[in-house]
């Protein structure tokens, strides 16, 4: 299969949505993509990254969504088209420096944000929806709803952005980041890219550079001007369309992916005939005239998108400037209740809000459907979110527990999001107890180790991964440090963005194109800014507990680091064979009896062990089982036995 | 995974309700080693885990759940429990071990290194479980098993396994504090053969004497134990070192044992009067024959008990006893409610009086 960079206009390629705006970068010459990994978005750089060497292009994994953002537009100020792809908490890690590119553009490069917003959070902490920063920001919008989409509204992005002087944000949702489609290639760009930052000083005349915010209010007042361009070019582009009869009886309004669940829904109830669809590929600022004209179609219209009532927003604001000689429309959507207004879109939704919409009955399927379905359902063992066999994480969990109850002060520990944030759920043994963005674990501690005076004495232990560490920790440390706050700051360290697929991180020596990079030395980076260090083999149970509890005792004040290194055990086992080989003595289980009570599987729950029902016993799962051998050593009867290969 | 109830009370939270929250754990171990949910750490008894278990070992062979003193005395001695002074006594007397340096190195005579080297030395037992100074162990409910056989330089107190006179020398001097004797047993291998000599505060071996009366499943077999040495215990017990506060454990205070009554054989200090010397109780046909082993084998010397200190140790033994009933009257305010103490009317109407 020809790569992503293939060299074959015309020629048709299916592609993952994600790859689709790699691809439209490349074909509008990008120079340089720098990210922070989140899904849904993360297979954007990982794809430029791929072909980077051979396409002349800069692509790195940046320390976090901002330092990636702020590299970008400096690539841009220097005049080289870049992009930087996040998901929708990148968006707000982002904000503070983008409202600043508003008041003093971007360059000559062009500069494009994609943000992948994650509908019914299947992959984040939180839902949001990211197209607002479009609008409190003066931003351009586009929303595309295919791969093919995808694909040619990045090229265009990257014009529209020079042309108005502005980041433009391109937005999708996990359905197009995630599913494939086919993609007609355009042209690769021949030409050299050449960098030079224009605004230099000039001792004849010298002035304020353009890239130069504040603090002058006029600023604002330019952005708008030219962000007042932007409805004139979108009257005109071919990514709005209308598809249906004239004059339907309902027009829907839609974007996104969402303009396929339309399209579905009215196939599927017969309604081509009665129903038309107008796409929306920009949806901010909105092209007024042409919504005009569409909303003159139809007394009914109803509005499909994924989250909040953007559009419908817009397009309601817009309609109540209309004169009141113009027909009435009635308006369905999120603010009638016929779309929700949280949660994925699907064809099956939109169908029934349709049918609503429409009065016609719908039934999607009959109900003894269901009734087999709930049968079926209950075929299904009930599985908690867990941790992957041999996970350190599972280990290090184990030792907070203990570590915490053996304290006996009613400690807990706060987090953030990583593979340890399932330390929320039964995997981590409910451990996790606040769990918010990144860095977030260690700034709570921040607050809650200074609460001597009001009688606070429950232990904090702050936890972080080491990519998180790097992201949004190191502030919050030294402010522990300096402010004296009370709390152990435990990482996790994995050598890896495991959550999101392995992407590199400062700390493992590798960097987005799979060269050799220096490694940053968090323990040093740590001790120097005054924390006691500690480092632990959460394999090793009983010292990273002993440590812990030390730790926990240990009342003087300042932040206390101990890292729990161990490599990401999915990342070991590509490298390398398992180290033991285990299996469950029956002589010695002693299952649910007192002694264990299925201590392994009941409670320390790797899905590498598994209950043999007719022996009442714990076996391993070899299938599964890592051979990591951390099951061995909270066997309260010594029955998993580990033997090294 | 699985999701737990938590309707039902499971056995480690009765424990916890209704002796640890109570103030009644005397923190003998006897809970702790072999159990993952349960961990025996500075003065305290923690959960680790919620165990779902109804019933329990934890909760049967605690020393402070209910006992019936009767079937246990029945169970070692043949005889109902009668509440008099020292107990079952086949014979009281002085001793102090002949070795030199036991006698330099113990607190008292080393009666209890004298008897139990003997035991080695004899085969009587294989391994004693003594107390021992080691590393400040964590426990972490995964260590259950690891029973410790070294020391080191940080004095905590735990169980060991001593095989060798030399390992008992080492333990010498532990003296009176609460240890993890019990909780080494529980971690012994359920399949293990080895005879074992145990010696503990009364508080464990009033677990032990459960365990005798009822032997627990999925732990080493109770026939393995051949040796049950008792030391006597007033109430003072102090932190683990390492605890700069001393106090005194209010479980203690509702102890009613001072000389380990249900012991093979007990022992104590021979008091300022027989400084270097143990007051020595031989109670059961075990305990007999191993001191008469001693003897011959010259390990230790003995000498009568005057009539005057006999009747100090009965003394102070019944007045522990009659604190005890006191005691744990004044906490639940009901004379019919003795909380673990299953003694017949008449011996609780003889020690309210």
């Amino acid at each position: 299969m020809p790569g992503i960079n293939a060299d074959a206009p015309g020629s048709v390629q299916l592609l993952m949505g994600n790859e689709a705006f790699a691809r439209g970068a490349l074909e509008a010459g990008v120079g340089f993509a720098a990210s922070y990994p989140g899904t849904p978005a993360s297979e954007i750089l990982s794809t430029l990254a791929s072909v980077a060497k051979k396409m002349n292009l800069h692509a790195e994994w940046s320390t976090n969504e901002i330092v990636a953002m702020e590299a970008a537009a400096g690539a841009s100020f220097a005049g080289i088209p870049a992009i930087s792809g996040m998901k929708q908490n990148g968006i707000n890690v982002v904000s503070d420096f983008l409202v600043n590119t508003g008041m003093t553009g971007i360059g000559k490069g062009g500069l494009v944000v994609v943000v992948g917003d994650d509908p019914s959070a299947i992959s984040s902490s939180n839902e949001q929806d990211s197209r607002w920063i479009c609008r409190w920001m003066d931003m351009p919008l586009l929303e595309p709803s295919t791969a093919q989409e995808a694909k040619d509204m990045v090229k265009w992005a990257f014009e529209l952005s020079r042309e108005l002087d502005i980041a433009c944000v391109v937005r999708e949702t996990t359905r197009l980041a995630h599913t494939r489609g086919n993609v007609e290639l355009g042209e690769l760009p021949k030409t050299e890219k050449k960098a030079y930052f224009p605004d230099t000083w000039n001792m004849c005349q010298p002035a304020r550079s353009n890239f130069t915010a504040g603090p002058f209010g006029i600023l604002h007042y330019q952005l708008q001007q030219r962000l007042a361009k932007a409805p004139a070019i979108f009257e005109a582009s071919p990514f709005n369309h209308y598809a249906g009869p004239d004059k339907p009886e309902l027009l829907i309004i839609t974007s996104g992916i969402c303009r396929l669940f339309s399209t579905e829904a009215v196939e599927r109830l017969g309604l081509q005939d009665r129903v038309g669809i107008f796409k929306l590929g920009t949806s901010w600022p909105l092209p007024e005239k042409l919504v005009e004209k569409q909303l003159s179609r139809a007394q009914k219209v109803l509005f499909v998108e994924e989250i909040n009532p953007f559009i419908e927003g817009s397009v309601m604001e817009l309609a109540a400037s209309f004169p009141a000689t113009k027909p009435h429309i009635d308006f369905y959507g999120k603010r009638t209740g016929h779309i929700t207004l949280f949660g994925e879109q699907n064809t099956d939704l939109v169908t029934g809000a349709l049918a609503k919409v429409m009065g016609i009955t719908y039934q999607a399927r009959d109900a003894q459907y269901d009734k087999e379905l709930k049968e079926a359902a209950k075929m299904v063992p009930p599985r908690s979110i867990n941790f992957c066999a041999g996970c350190p994480e599972r280990a290090a969990y184990w030792a907070i527990k203990d570590a915490l109850t053996l304290d006996g002060r009613n400690g807990f520990a706060t987090g953030d999001i990583g593979c340890y944030s399932m330390g929320f759920a039964a995997g981590g043994y409910f451990q996790e107890r606040t769990m918010h963005c990144m860095g977030a674990g260690i700034g709570v501690a921040n607050g809650l180790g200074n609460l001597k005076q009001f009688g606070f004495t429950q232990p904090v232990i702050a936890m972080a991964g080491d990519s998180t560490f790097f992201h949004a920790c190191i502030p919050a440390l030294i402010n522990g440090v300096y402010n004296q706050a009370n709390f152990i700051f435990l990482i996790f360290d994995n050598s890896a963005t495991a959550m999101t697929g392995f992407q590199p991180h400062p700390g493992v020596g590798k960097d987005a194109t799979g060269e050799q990079a220096p490694a940053v030395d968090m323990e040093a980076l740590c001790r120097s800014l005054g924390a006691k260090v500690e480092v632990c083999d959460p394999f090793d149970l009983k010292n990273s507990t002993a440590t812990l509890v030390r730790l926990l005792a240990d009342e003087k004040p300042g932040a206390k680091v101990v890292i729990m290194r161990r490599v990401c055990e999915l990342v070991r086992g590509r490298r390398e064979k398992a180290p033991y080989k285990m299996h469950v003595d029956p002589d010695r289980c002693v299952g649910d009896d007192c002694g264990c009570k299925r201590l392994c599987i009941r409670l320390f729950g790797c899905p590498g062990l598994m209950w043999d029902k007719e022996a009442g016993k714990a076996k391993i799962d070899e299938a599964i089982c890592t051979g990591c051998g951390v099951c061995t050593d909270i066997c309260p009867q010594g029955a998993i036995i580990k033997e090294a290969v | 995974m699985e999701a737990t109830a938590s309707i039902e009370l499971y056995t480690p939270q009765k424990l916890r309700q209704e002796v640890i929250d109570e103030g009644l754990c005397p923190f003998c171990g006897g809970c702790a080693g072999g159990c993952p949910y349960l961990a025996q750490y500075k003065g305290r008894i923690v959960q680790l885990d919620c165990c779902t278990l109804s019933e329990g070992n934890c909760y049967q062979y605690c020393p402070r759940t209910y006992t019936d003193m009767d079937a246990v005395s029945q169970k070692i001695f043949g005889v109902p429990f009668s509440g008099d002074g020292i107990g079952v006594a086949r014979e009281v007397f002085l001793a102090r071990s002949t070795d030199a340096e036991t006698r330099e190195k113990s607190q008292d005579g080393g009666v209890v290194t004298a008897l139990l080297s003997v035991a080695l030395a004899e085969g009587i037992i294989d391994a004693a479980i003594v107390t021992g100074m080691s590393n400040n162990e964590t426990p972490a409910g995964f260590l259950a098993r690891n029973v410790v056989t070294g020391m080191s330089d940080d004095k905590t107190p735990v169980g060991l396994l001593a095989r060798k006179k030399e390992g008992l020398l080492q333990c010498i001097g532990a003296g009176y504090e609460t240890t993890r004797v019990l909780s080494a047993l529980n971690s012994i291998p359920k399949e293990s053969t080895e005879k074992l000599g145990i010696i503990g505060l009364p508080c464990q071996v009033a677990s032990m004497s459960k365990r005798k009366l009822s032997p627990p499943e999925n732990r080493v077999n109770m026939d393995n134990v051949k040796l049950v040495l008792g030391l006597f215990c007033a109430t003072k017990r102090w932190l683990e070192p390492g605890e700069d506060r001393q106090y005194i454990n209010e479980a203690c205070s509702y102890c009613w044992d001072l000389t380990a009554e249900f012991a093979d054989i007990s022992v104590g200090s021979g008091r300022a009067k027989f400084k270097d010397w143990n007051t020595v109780i031989v109670r059961t046909k075990a305990g007999a024959e191993l001191i008469d082993i001693a003897k011959a084998k010259g390990a230790l010397e003995t000498q009568p008990i005057p009539d005057d200190s006999l009747a100090v140790e009965k003394k102070a033994s019944l007045d522990k006893k009659k604190r005890a009933v006191k005691n744990i009257t004044a906490k639940t305010g009901d004379r019919k409610n003795l909380l673990y103490l299953g003694l017949s009317e008449a011996v609780v109407d003889k020690l309210l009086t």
